[in-house]
C-alpha cells in the first residue's frame, strides 16, 4: 500500500494517495513477516503479566495485585496532572477513602464487594467534585496547597472516624466470592485495569479529552470553541476521582483489611513522583510507573544480601526497601526534569509505537515542545 | 436589520478609557472593517462582543437577543467565532486535532457516553474527522493536516487559525488582524479567500485590520477608533481619506509652539559642539 513519488507518473499516483485513508498512509502495514516478532514479544508480554504470576506464592501475587492497582491510581492522577495540568498532593486521601468506604460498605453494611467498589468509585468521584470546584477559583500551586491540606485533614479527621475505619485496628476488607484466592484476585484487578484504560483511551478519543487539552494548553481558546471550561475541569476532576476510589478499593481487598496510617503525605507524593516518572499522557509509561513502584520494595528483596547490608549502614531510622520508592523516586524525577520529561513512556514509546504495528524509530519520543513546560506547579 | 450590534459600550481598565460609547453594527452577510491605530481599543471591543471582557455600560445584541451578560462559550453556541491576534490554536497538537476539537459543539453526544465508546460517539467522530478534511481542503491545508502546529509558519498558522474557526460553525466571524505576518501577496489572497468563505458559509465578519489595500477591496463598511472612541465609520474609501483618520494614523500636523522648541533645541545643541 506504500505509494512512493515517482516522477512522471503524477496524476495517477495522486489519486491514488487521495483515495488512502490518512490513517493508513502515515502508517506502514508490516507484512507477515513483520508480524511475527511482534507477536513474539506480546506473547512474552501477556507471558509475564498472565502465566508469570501462576507459579509464586501468594504473598507475591498480592504485590502484583497492588502493582495493577497503583496502575489505576497513576492513570486517575494522570487525568489531573496530564490532562487538566493541576496537582493534587492529597491524592493519597482520594484512594484511602475510597478503600475505606468498600471495607465498610462490605464489613459494616454486610452488601456486597460490587456495591462497595460502586460506593468507592462514587464517593471518589464526589470528594473529586469538591476539590474541582476549588480548582475553579485558584490554580497550580495555590491550589496544591489546597489538596495538601485536604489530605492532611483526611488524615487527622475523616480516618479516625472508629466507626468508619475500624479505629487502630483497621477494617476489615474480605475478597469478594468467586474471588478469594490471591491469584482470582489477581486477574479481576487486572480487568479493571482494562476497563480504566479503555475508558482513558476513549475518553481522550472523544471530545471530553480534547476539550481538556484545549483547555490546559489555553483556556481562552477553548471557550470560544464553545467549550464550558468549568463544566470540562469538573468532568475530569469526577472521572479521575472515580478512578482514584475505585483503586482504593481494589487495594483495600487484597490488603483484606485497611487502616488509616497508610494513606499519609509519603503515599500522596509516591503517587505523583511515579505518575510523572511513568509518563504524563502516556498510558502504557502510567501503567509501568504505577507497577514498577508498587514492585519496587519487592523487587530489591529479591536482590540477595542487600537487606543485611541496609542494616550495617548507620542511619538515624531503620533502612528497609519499603522506604526504596521515597529515595528512588526523587532520584528518577530529578533524571525526568533534566533529561527526559516524557518519562518512561517517553522512553518506552518507540517500542510501545513498534508493538503497535508502526516502524521502529529510536528517534521518535512523541514529545511535543509545548507540552515540556507541563512540570509546572 | 442587522445580526451583531453593539449599543454604546464602555469599559475603563484603571486609568484608562479603553472604549467610550463604542456603538457599531454589522448587516447581514456584510464584511466591517475596524481599523484605528496601535491601542486604539480595536482588541478591547472583540473582546467584549466575545464576552472575554464585561462592558462597563452599554449593550450587545446579536440577533436581537441581548448577550452582554452571557459567557464565552455561549456566545460560540449562538454561533460568534473569533480568531486572536496571537493565533488563537491549541499549539501541542496537529491541525487535524485543532479542526476536530473546534468542533466540540458538533459533536452530538454526551462526554460519558463518548468514554463509553457508544456507536453514536464513533459516528460522530468519524464525521468530525471528515469536515476536518474538508475544512483543511478549503483553506489549503490538506497536506498540514498531520503537522503539529508549533512550528508552522505564521502566514499558515494564520490560515489554520481561519479553518478552525469556521469548523466552530459560526455565524458571524470577528478576524483580529487576519493578514497580519504576511506579505501583500498573500494578503490579497485571503481577500479572495474571505469573499469567498463569505458566499459558501453565508458569514457575516468583522475584521481587524491594518492592511488598508485588503479592507478597501473586501470590506463593505469601516468604522475607524482612535483612544477608544469612534473616530468615524462609512465607506471604506471615504473612511480613508478622511481626514481625522489620516491624521490619527499619521499624526496630526505639528504644533508651532512645538516646532520653535525644537529649533530652539537644537540651536543649542548646535553652539554647545
Amino acid at each position: 500500500m506504500t505509494v512512493t513519488s515517482a516522477d512522471g507518473a503524477g496524476p495517477v499516483q495522486e489519486v491514488l494517495v487521495d483515495d488512502v485513508a490518512p490513517a493508513a498512509r502515515d502508517r506502514a502495514r508490516p507484512g507477515l513477516l513483520g508480524w511475527i516478532p511482534r507477536l513474539v514479544v506480546w506473547a512474552g508480554l501477556a507471558y509475564v503479566v498472565l502465566v508469570l504470576p501462576l507459579g509464586r506464592s501468594a504473598i507475591d501475587v498480592q504485590t502484583f495485585t497492588r502493582a495493577a492497582c497503583y496502575a489505576i491510581v497513576a492513570l486517575s492522577l494522570n487525568v489531573l496532572l496530564g490532562y487538566v495540568g493541576q496537582i493534587s498532593l492529597g491524592h493519597a486521601a482520594f484512594v484511602g477513602i475510597g478503600a475505606f468506604m468498600s471495607a465498610y460498605m462490605m464489613t459494616v453494611q454486610g452488601q456486597s464487594f460490587w456495591v462497595g467498589v460502586l460506593a468507592a468509585a462514587g464517593i471518589g468521584a464526589a470528594q473529586a467534585l469538591v476539590l474541582g470546584g476549588v480548582s475553579l477559583r485558584i490554580r497550580g500551586l495555590y491550589f496544591a496547597l489546597v489538596t495538601l491540606a485536604y489530605g492532611l485533614v483526611a488524615e487527622q479527621n475523616i480516618f479516625q472516624i472508629a466507626s468508619f475505619t475500624g479505629g487502630g485496628a483497621g477494617q476489615r476488607a474480605p475478597k469478594p466470592d468467586w474471588f478469594e484466592s490471591e491469584w482470582r484476585y489477581y486477574y479481576l484487578c487486572l480487568a479493571f485495569l482494562a476497563l480504566v484504560l479503555f475508558l482513558d483511551w476513549r475518553l481522550m478519543k472523544t471530545k471530553g479529552g480534547r476539550a481538556l487539552l484545549a483547555l490546559r494548553e489555553n483556556p481562552r481558546v477553548a471557550s470560544t470553541f464553545g467549550i464550558n471550561v468549568r463544566m470540562a475541569t469538573l468532568f475530569a476532576f469526577v472521572v479521575s476521582g472515580t478512578f482514584a476510589g475505585l483503586a482504593g478499593a481494589l487495594i483495600a481487598h487484597n490488603d483484606l483489611s485497611v487502616s488509616a496510617d497508610v494513606w499519609n503525605f509519603n503515599l500522596s507524593l509516591v503517587f505523583i513522583i511515579m505518575t510523572v516518572v511513568g509518563g504524563l499522557r502516556s498510558r502504557y509509561g502510567l501503567v509501568i510507573g504505577g507497577a514498577f513502584f508498587a514492585l519496587m520494595p519487592y523487587l530489591l528483596h529479591q536482590i540477595p544480601g542487600l537487606e543485611n547490608g541496609l542494616s550495617k549502614i548507620p542511619a538515624p531510622f531503620d533502612l528497609t526497601p519499603e522506604l526504596a520508592p521515597l529515595v528512588i523516586g526523587p532520584l528518577l524525577l530529578l533524571v525526568n526534569l533534566i533529561q527526559f520529561p516524557g518519562g518512561i513512556g517517553q522512553q518506552v514509546r518507540p517500542v510501545a509505537r513498534w508493538l503497535g504495528g508502526h516502524r521502529f524509530d529510536p528517534h521518535d519520543r512523541g514529545l511535543k515542545e509545548v507540552q515540556i513546560t507541563d512540570v509546572r506547579a | 436589520m442587522s445580526v451583531l450590534e453593539t449599543i454604546d459600550l464602555s469599559i475603563r481598565f484603571g486609568g484608562v478609557q479603553a472604549n467610550r460609547d463604542v456603538s457599531v453594527s454589522v448587516g447581514e452577510l456584510e464584511i466591517v472593517g475596524v481599523i484605528g491605530p496601535n491601542g486604539a481599543g480595536k482588541t478591547t471591543l472583540f473582546n467584549m462582543i466575545t464576552g472575554f471582557y464585561t462592558p462597563d455600560t452599554g449593550r450587545i445584541i446579536y440577533r436581537g437577543q441581548d448577550i452582554t451578560g452571557l459567557a464565552v462559550h455561549e456566545r460560540a453556541q449562538l454561533g460568534l467565532g473569533r480568531t486572536f491576534q496571537n493565533v488563537g490554536l491549541v499549539k501541542g497538537a496537529t491541525v487535524r486535532d485543532n479542526l476536530i476539537t473546534a468542533q466540540y459543539l458538533q459533536a452530538d453526544y454526551g462526554l460519558v457516553s463518548g468514554m463509553l465508546g457508544s456507536n453514536r460517539s464513533r459516528r460522530s467522530e468519524r464525521q468530525l474527522r471528515a469536515r476536518a478534511d474538508l475544512l483543511a481542503e478549503s483553506l489549503g491545508l490538506a497536506d498540514l493536516l498531520d503537522t503539529q502546529v508549533a512550528g508552522l509558519p505564521y502566514g499558515t498558522l494564520k490560515r489554520a487559525e481561519i479553518a478552525t474557526v469556521l469548523a466552530t460553525d459560526p455565524d458571524v466571524l470577528l478576524l483580529d488582524e487576519p493578514s497580519s505576518g504576511m506579505g501583500p501577496e498573500e494578503a490579497h489572497q485571503l481577500g479572495d479567500t474571505l469573499l469567498e468563505l463569505r458566499r459558501t458559509f453565508g458569514l457575516s465578519i468583522v475584521m481587524i485590520e491594518h492592511h488598508v489595500p485588503l479592507v478597501v477591496r473586501v470590506c463593505d463598511y469601516v468604522y475607524c477608533l482612535d483612544f477608544g472612541q469612534l473616530l468615524t465609520h462609512g465607506l471604506p474609501n471615504d473612511v480613508r481619506n478622511h481626514p481625522q483618520v489620516v491624521a490619527a494614523y499619521l499624526g496630526e500636523d505639528p504644533d508651532p509652539e512645538v516646532l520653535a522648541l525644537e529649533e530652539q533645541l537644537e540651536s543649542l545643541v548646535e553652539g554647545g559642539s
